[in-house]
This record gives C-alpha cells, structure tokens and sequence, in this order.
C-alpha cells in the first residue's frame, strides 16, 4: 500500500535547488525593495537604516573580538543545551514509550510545563538563581526540550508493529533490535524535534543575554540599542537570522545522507 | 522426543479482550502438518487466519490450546520457524541493503561470517534474485520484495516456512509467478509449508492439504487431502475435473459457514461441524 505513496510523483515537493534558487530571488528582491525604499527616505534611518549601511555595520563588527567572542558565547551555549536536551529527553522518551503508568503520571506534567514559554520564565529563574551560566542552560533546556521529547515519544510509537514481529520471529538481539529497528526508525523524528528545539534553544539564548547582560550576541544587541547604534543592532539581529538559519540548515542537512532511504528524501532527490 | 508431526495444533482457541468486549476468534483449530508437506489454511477475510498463525508462530498466546512444534509447546517463535509476512514494505527494513535484510537474522551461532555471503547468493537464486543483494527493498517492484522477504526466510534455514496471505498485495500476474516459484522452491528443497490464504483458487492450486477454516468463532471445517497430481500447472491443474470438484468443496464449507450470521461477542458459540 504504501508502496503507492511512495511512488507517487512529487508534485508538491521542489528540488532543493529549485528551493533554494526561490528563496535567494526572494530575499534579494525584499532587500531591494529595503534599500530603493530608504534612499527615497520613505524609512527614517534613525528606525529602520538602509541596507547598504547595515552591511558596513557588520563588516566594522566583523572585525571585533567582542563580536566573535559574542557569537562564540551564544553558538556554545546553544550547541550544549542541545546535548543536554538529548541526554534527557532519550531517556525520558523511553521510560513514557515503555510503560504505560510512566506515560499516563507524566502526561499530565508535560501537557502543563510545555504551554510555558521559555522566554516567560526568565525573569523569576534569575530572581531567583540569579545569572549564572548554570542558569542560562536551565533556561534554554526547559523551554526547548518539548519538541524533542514529544517527537521522540511519536517516533517510538511509530515504529511498524510488523516490523517488531519480523524481529522476535527471527529471533533478534536487544542491542540488534535497538540498533537495527528502533533508532533507525526513530531517526526522522530525532532530526525533526532537534530542528524545532534548536530554534527555540537559540532564541532563548539570545533573549537571556539581552535581559540579563551575560556575555552572547543578545547583549551586543541590547548595548547597541541602548548607545543608539540602529544599524549595528541592525546587523546583529541578521546575524541572529543567520545563526538559526545556518543551525536549522545543519540539521536539515544532516537528514540527506541520514534518511537517504526515506519516502521524504526519495522523493526531493526524485524532484 | 520422537515427536509424530512437525507442527500439531491441540484444541487451540483465540478470544481478543479490548476492556469490556471479547471477540471469540479462534475456537478448538486442530490439525498438524508433516515434515516436507505443503498444507494451506484457507479462510475468508477476517476469520481469524493471522491471528492462528501469530498463535502457531509463538508471536501472541493462544487462550486455550497450545501448538506443538517439533513436540514442544511453542511460547515464543521457534530457531527453526520462519514466517513471511503480506506487508512486505514493512518487514523488510528500508534502511538496509537486501543483502543486509537477508543477513541480520542469520545468528553467529548457527551461521559462521564467512559462510553468510554464499548462503545469501543461494538463497537469492533461489527466489530468482541473482545479484540483487546491493539493491535497497524500495527500489524494487513489489513482487521483487515479497521475494526477498522469501530468501530471507529461506537463508534461516527454517524446518518450517509459515506464510500469511504472501501474495495479496501484488498483481495478478506476478501473484501466478509467485505461486509457481514458491512451489518449485518447497518441492527442490523439501520444504514444509503452512500457507495461509484467503484465495480458494491459491489453497487447491498448491496444497498437499487443505485446511478450511470457517464460523465464528473459526474452527477447522474440513480438513482435505488434495489428490491431484504432485507437479502442478497453471493451466493444466486448474482444467482437471479433480481440481474444479476440490475447489467447489471448499467454497461450499465456506459458504455453508457464512449463512447463519453470528455475532463474535455472542455469549454462548454454536458448535461447529467436526469432521
Ligand atoms: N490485536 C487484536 N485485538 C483485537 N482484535 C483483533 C486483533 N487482531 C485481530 N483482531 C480481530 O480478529 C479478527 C480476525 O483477524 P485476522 O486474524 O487478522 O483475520 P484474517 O487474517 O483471517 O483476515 C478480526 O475481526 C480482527 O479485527
Ligand atoms: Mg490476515
């Protein structure tokens, strides 16, 4: 049956050089748009600066450790909460797939915490704790473990009953079972809650930083607003775009070579 | 042990419980199969085929009853018990090679490293898959997967090959092609075979034996020696007079078994004709 979903031409989907080539015209043409708009003053450049000027912003940055040291400071942290979030999250995952009284005892906490924005908690964790490195990571894990986790428990519930059965009948080792069936299929899933976690995991960073004043690009930002620097801000927060795109873009492209037999894939490299 | 049948089925009954409703699906199904024989259990769709041979293969409990394989009561699948499932898409892994998805039952124990990659060449050839090893399951047709769904069990070297509806999902063609090679392959190599299939046509074309299951809750409504000739053909099998009076018998068990509509979750079970 699936076999026909599979085959199926993919009208819906486009190559991922076709989508690439859609999304540069795109953002070419708006940046355009930005920059005709500000040489005719229809945007003040004391609240939105013109593209041209933005760009020589970023290249004076450039050139600074601080700035550096800032992107390095929010790349880290965000690359670290990541491993926490999936040494938690495995584990958890599992123990709500394996049993039932696990799943139904933690439904209703999760339900509860997972509404919570990240970002909402950042005031009463530094009252509280105070601004710590201990607490940043805090932060960022518990508003981007959700995603992951919830993935994590659909995926172990996807894997094909049958393909289950094949293994107990031909008799199949714990770690070949886990090896062989769980992971593999459990990995599109993985790759989908860590693209959504890293997202949320960046913004909460950078969002911290800007509240707080801890070292990252969040700070930069909230400096060069205060001092009035509207086109260094500016570039800050394209920079900010850039990480969650360059982020996003690692994971997605992790999931070529990784999911190569999956219908997804199958079909982009078909298209 | 000195065990008589390969497999022997004791007075085994299936009822599913999901909260308050029980669905009595399998009721005292008794026969046995013989070493090297072809045995088909037909059935009409939902009567409880994939459910006997999940309790035969040691995949779910039996309620009442027990299996007997080789003489021993079977509780989780037996080392020489293989099963080919219908949904070939999902047993056979994607994310592995055919040649990968025919290795990784074969255990260290049983089949040294280097003798794998013979075993799998001949089990390929078997199932008329020379060379195919390094292709991946989707980029074959569906026949193509169902056989090496089938050289997998084969490489197992199984005593016994149980197979649940193999060729529903493919086309008609391929599904006579199928027939043929699954038959050929069990007459060269002595296999048993216990087919179970909801295809009348399938059941007398291949079978040594026919087991009819019919009712509900099923039970075995007659169990038929077919005595037609052993080399079976499409064509020629299917015109003897033999081969339409079989085919006609069974049809008529399972027909007889469908008029008196009862319902699953019915309290007390109408007793079944016994042969
Ligand atoms: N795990 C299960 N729980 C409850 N009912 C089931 C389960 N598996 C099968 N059934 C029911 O048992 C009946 C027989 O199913 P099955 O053995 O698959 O029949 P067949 O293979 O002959 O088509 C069906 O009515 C089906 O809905
Ligand atoms: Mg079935």
């Amino acid at each position: 049956m699936s076999q026909v979903v599979v085959n199926r031409h993919p009208r819906g989907t486009l190559s991922r050089q076709a989508e690439l080539t859609l999304g540069a015209v795109g953002l070419a043409g708006l940046i355009l748009l930005w920059q005709v708009a500000s040489v005719a003053s229809l945007l003040s450049e004391r609240v939105v600066p013109a593209p041209t000027d933005v760009a020589g912003a970023l290249g004076r940055l450039s050139v600074t450790a601080d700035f550096w040291g800032a992107v390095w400071a929010t790349v880290s942290i965000t690359v670290i909460a990541m491993v926490v979030i999936l040494l938690i999250a495995v584990p958890t995952a599992m123990a709500i797939h394996a049993s039932r009284f696990v799943e139904h005892s933690t439904w209703f906490l999760i339900e509860f915490l997972k509404p919570i924005p990240g970002v909402a908690l950042i005031p009463l964790a530094l009252l509280l704790w105070g601004p710590t490195d201990g607490v940043k990571l805090f932060l960022i894990v518990f508003g981007s473990l959700w995603p992951m986790l919830t993935q994590l428990v659909y995926g172990l519930r996807e894997i094909p009953g049958l393909a289950l059965e094949m293994a107990r009948v031909y008799r199949f080792g714990f770690w070949q079972r886990i090896h062989r069936i769980t992971i593999p299929s459990v990995l599109p899933f993985t790759l989908t809650g860590l693209r959504i976690s890293v997202t949320i995991a960046l913004i909460i960073a950078i969002v911290t930083e800007y509240i707080v004043g801890m070292s990252g690009l969040g700070s930069l930002l909230a400096l060069a607003q205060l001092n009035g620097v509207v086109d260094q801000a500016f570039a800050l927060l394209l920079v900010s775009g850039l990480l969650g795109l360059g982020f996003s873009g690692s994971v997605a492209a992790l999931s070529g070579p990784l999911l190569f037999w999956h219908p997804s894939q199958r079909e982009r490299r078909n298209g | 042990m000195g065990a008589e049948h390969l497999l022997d089925l004791q007075d085994l009954g299936k009822t599913y419980s999901t909260g308050a409703v029980r669905a009595r699906i399998l009721e005292g199904v008794e026969f046995t199969v013989d070493r090297g024989e072809f045995v088909c259990v037909v059935g009409p769709s939902g009567a409880g085929k994939t459910t006997l041979l999940k309790c035969i293969a040691g995949l779910t409990a039996p309620t009442t009853g027990r299996t007997l394989f080789e003489g021993e009561k079977v509780t989780e699948p037996p080392a020489k018990l293989a099963v080919i499932f219908q949904d070939y898409s999902r047993s056979l892994l994607p994310w592995l090679t055919v040649a990968k998805n025919i290795e990784l039952p074969l255990q260290k124990a049983r089949f040294p490293a280097r003798e794998r990659p013979g075993i799998i060449a001949e089990a390929l050839a078997n199932v008329g898959l020379e060379g195919k090893g390094g292709v991946y399951p989707w980029e074959m047709s569906g026949g193509m997967q169902q056989r090496a769904a089938i050289a997998r069990g084969l490489a197992y070297q199984p005593d016994v090959l149980l197979m649940d509806e193999p060729f529903a999902a493919v086309d008609a063609q391929t599904r006579i092609d199928l027939e043929d090679l699954v038959l050929g392959m069990s007459r060269r190599l002595g296999m048993t075979v216990l087919f179970v299939t909801h295809d009348i046509d399938e059941a007398v074309y291949m079978a040594d034996r026919v087991v009819v299951l019919s009712g509900t809750p099923a039970a075995v409504a007659r169990d038929i020696t077919v005595d037609l000739p052993g080399e079976r053909d499409q064509v020629q099998t299917k015109n003897l007079p033999r081969y339409g009076e079989l085919r006609a018998e069974v049809f008529g068990l399972i027909q007889a078994a469908k008029r008196p509509a009862m319902q699953r979750t019915e309290t007390v079970p109408a007793r079944r004709m016994v042969p």
